[in-house]
């Protein structure tokens, strides 16, 4: 499987994680989590593990909900996955089976399959990288949980719904999207997350258009791909209606345009794998580093607070040792938070720039690459055609 | 714009394959076969220009020139043979350019530049320029239309009216879309006259040589019906009244209705070809839109990223992007005039072709109700034999005598529309072959170029995302 969004994820050999293999039922797909490890705090050494997406949301909302991670850019949860188009293709292919002649059904047949392997490709790509995020990070990778989801050899539906009814009530309260008017209304002291503030709030919105303007880019391919493939199978049909050489010249033609449908749809869909994928996971995963900032400007704000209640309490004369108490809680978070917070997005911005580079060198590669096949295909037919 | 009207699609003279024609094409290099077989000397309304043989075709002939200062009124039938099969020296060129606007407001037309230049000694000068307004081509090609359809000759047609795309012209708007519609028309006139002048026969009639020519031309007026589109509706309408004649016509020729089912069938799925090809310019149009609106966002994410190294790779993705962009344009252009356009000409064309098959079956027609009339008039003759009516009688005899003659017309003519059609049909598919090859060819390497193209840009950008650190 072609690991492209984090690359350095998997440089520690004391804990392995890859996704080999995933299976569609119906609504569900089951990933195959194979694990490799040498670290003592697991059973084996080498073991699989069948998990369904539910089980990955469920693992990264225990880990949002732990206090103990609030200083952590908290890797975003893999999206659901997504095999609505496949599906409605496959319920066309099968009703209009009957009026389909041999080689329109196959060549459909083939078409879906190209599809179904390409949302495949993305959705175990996306879920690979959530585990090894968490494989890597040296405070994750020790989460009970993690363990479990990696190891306890049975279903998790019912320690999902467990989990469910413990932190059901509180969920809303803990996780909360960050809220951007209090992050940019902190008083901000420190001069590194001044800067970072400045700099994830205007990423955001830049990505974020990146992402929509290159998923719009990649329909536009989708799309030539399709016609391409409606001008082959007009092509086909005027040449059946003819006879002599100008049958083999048509049928020829057909052929060039449905080879380059299939090099346009590759095309399309490996621009999507680089490219829109990349800009879609870390439009994620900067959501998540504001996530963290929000938590730090909450923390500053009940700091804050507490100074106040400990300032009426000295005027009060009344529960001061209980409000120094506080204050210095607040106080510890706070700088907990920043110390923690400053080297994850120092440590953040190196993984982004590592990934895009990697992601758009493999995207470049392959571009040059298909335009080279292209090339070759159209001189070769050029000569075919006109040696006729 | 890069891209070349097919006017040199058409016109190179490049081999031919086999001949798919009709029963008479038995061997393609004997190009006086149809020929010979054509010529019919007491036909009194057989034009003097009459097209005989095929398509140019590389041939051992040697091209021989039209003799020069030859009147083409005064040729007798029998010379045109000879004239006819150095058209391998098809030696015209036409471009129509210069789209200039005349007046103000409604009442503004476009003009443009109609040039010639050819060595052919039926022009007058072997270059020639003139000025002339879309009108005037409509009205060009309803004169030729009313002279030859109902003769069975495949005229082309002139390209369609359209009213939003001139309004837009009219009032003024220097906007893409109305710089894109006039460059449209100003490609589909060239390529209709091109279409006009290798037809053997309109190549010399008269009509044509005073467009071509004169810079003076009286204004077609009423055009509102004229257009292609108006006269074929025309046409077809009377078709629709012949088909719905009780009496069927009986096909004694199976080549006439094999023929006419082709050519249903191709109309069905030229038609779809087209549509395909259209949704094609469409969306390649969009990639090149979307493609150019994703370099401007990667260049504002290159400008907010805070690492330098990422930030200079993501803005020169962003210019890679946007040349990128531009070649999507420019493949749309290829796409549409190559492609396109070329099948929207065919469609129309393949209309006119079955216009042709429908005045063949008009001809019957006329031709079997002379019979009818005669044998009305023979049995009033037989009447009167025993009316005693001498006067009336010399007169039923006279009429008797005048049917005879228009069944004898009629016979002639369903004769001659029948070979004509046999011959243009012949002329039509080889020449639709011809232009569909060379086309194609043109268009897989514009689609080549392309290629070439975004390897090169790519190749570029590689060490730029290689440099990232």
């Amino acid at each position: 499987m072609v690991r492209s969004v984090s690359v350095d994820l998997n440089n520690d050999a004391s804990l392995v994680i890859d996704i080999p293999d995933a299976l569609c039922e119906r609504d569900k797909v089951k990933f195959t989590i194979h694990i490799k490890t040498t670290l003592s705090s697991f059973q084996k050494s080498e073991f699989s593990v069948p998990r369904q997406h539910e089980d990955f949301i469920w693992l990264h909302d225990t880990i949002v909900e732990t206090e103990e991670y609030a200083g952590l850019i908290i890797p975003p949860a893999p999206p659901k996955p997504d095999f609505e188009g496949p599906r409605e293709k496959m319920h066309k292919l099968g009703e209009g089976e009957s009026s389909m002649t041999k080689e329109e059904y196959a060549k459909m047949k083939q078409e879906l399959e190209a599809e179904y392997l390409a949302v495949f490709k993305k959705t175990v790509q996306v879920h690979e990288v959530f585990l090894q995020r968490l494989s890597s990070h040296p405070m994750f990778r020790k989460d009970r949980n993690f363990q479990i989801f990696l190891e306890y050899d049975q279903d998790l539906t019912v320690r999902r719904k467990n989990a469910k009814e413990m932190f059901g009530g509180f969920f809303k309260n803990m996780v909360k999207s960050a809220d951007e008017v209090l992050i940019s209304g902190v008083k901000e002291v420190d001069e590194f997350f001044e800067q970072e503030k400045i700099f994830l709030l205007d990423y955001s919105s830049k990505i974020k258009d990146a992402t929509a303007k290159a998923e719009k880019m990649t329909r536009s391919h989708k799309n030539v791909a399709d016609d391409y493939n409606h001008i082959s199978g007009a092509m086909n049909s005027i040449a059946a209606d003819n006879n002599t050489a100008f049958k083999k010249h048509l049928e020829k033609c057909a052929e060039v345009f449905e080879k380059l449908r299939k090099l346009e749809d590759r095309v399309a869909s490996d621009q999507e794998l680089k490219l829109t994928e990349l800009l879609r996971y870390y439009t994620r995963d900067i959501q998540a580093a504001k996530d963290l900032l929000y938590r730090r400007a909450r923390a500053l704000a009940d700091y804050e607070n507490s100074n106040k209640t400990l300032d009426k309490a000295r005027l009060k004369g009344k529960d001061i040792a209980q409000a120094e108490e506080n204050q210095k809680q607040c106080l510890r978070k706070f700088d907990k938070l920043s110390e923690s917070g400053k080297k994850e997005l120092t440590s953040f911005k190196a993984r982004r720039v590592v990934a895009f580079r990697k992601n758009l060198i493999e995207m470049t590669e392959l571009e040059i690459k298909h335009a080279k096949n292209s090339m070759s295909l159209l001189q070769g037919s050029i000569e075919i055609l006109n040696s006729n | 714009m890069n891209v070349n009207s097919p006017e040199a699609a058409c016109l190179s003279a490049e081999d031919i394959s086999p001949s798919s024609n009709g029963p008479r094409d038995d061997d393609p290099d004997d190009l006086f076969a149809e020929a010979t077989e054509e010529v019919s000397l007491d036909s009194p309304e057989r034009q003097p220009i009459l097209s005989d043989g095929p398509s140019p075709a590389i041939t051992p002939v040697t091209p021989v020139m039209i003799s020069p200062r030859v009147d083409v009124f005064d040729r007798s039938p029998d010379q045109d043979e000879d004239e006819e099969e150095n058209r391998d020296t098809f030696d015209i060129q036409i471009s129509v350019s210069d789209p200039e606007k005349v007046g103000d407001g409604m009442n503004a037309y476009m003009v443009y530049k109609v040039t010639t230049k050819t060595s052919l000694s039926i022009f007058s000068r072997d270059e020639v320029c003139v000025k002339r307004r879309f009108s005037d081509f409509l009205g060009l090609y309803s004169k030729l239309a009313s002279k030859y359809m109902h003769m069975g000759y495949i005229v082309p047609p002139a390209p369609e009216k359209s009213i939003v795309g001139m309004t837009k012209v009219k009032v003024g708007k220097e906007d893409l879309s109305s710089v894109e519609f006039v460059e449209k028309r100003r490609s589909a006139l060239e390529r209709y006259l091109l279409r006009t002048v290798k037809h053997p026969a309109l190549l010399k009639d008269p009509d044509v040589l005073q467009f071509l020519e004169s810079s003076e031309l009286p204004r077609a007026v009423s055009t509102q019906a004229l257009s292609g589109a108006g006269i074929l509706r025309m046409v077809n309408k009377a078709a629709d009244a012949v088909n719905k004649m009780t009496i069927k016509m009986n096909e004694s020729d199976a080549w006439f209705e094999e023929k006419q089912q082709q050519f249903e069938n191709l109309d069905v799925q030229l038609r779809k070809l087209h549509a395909s090809v259209e949704s094609l310019v469409c969306h390649r149009k969009e990639l090149s839109v979307n493609t150019a609106s994703f370099a401007k966002s990667a260049a504002m994410l290159g400008n907010s990223e805070d690492h330098t190294a990422l930030s200079r790779a993501l803005s020169q993705l962003a210019e890679v992007e946007e040349k990128i962009d531009q070649l999507h344009q420019d493949q749309s252009y290829a796409d549409f005039y190559l492609i396109s356009e070329l099948l929207g000409d065919y469609v129309r064309l393949i209309t006119a072709v079955k216009g042709v098959f429908d005045q063949r079956m008009k001809a019957w027609a006329k031709w079997q109700d002379a019979q009818v009339m005669l044998q009305r008039k023979r049995e009033a003759e037989a009447k009167l034999q025993y009316a005693n009516k001498p006067d009336k009688l010399q007169q039923a005899t006279d009429e008797i005598r005048e049917w005879e003659g228009k069944v004898q017309q009629g016979e002639r003519d369903f004769e001659q529309i029948s070979k004509n059609i046999r011959r243009e049909v012949g002329r039509f598919e080889k020449d639709r072959v011809k232009d569909f090859r060379v086309v194609i060819i043109k268009y897989l390497e514009s689609l080549v170029h392309t290629q070439q193209q975004l390897i090169k840009y790519w190749e570029a950008f590689l060490p730029e995302a290689k440099a990232i650190a």
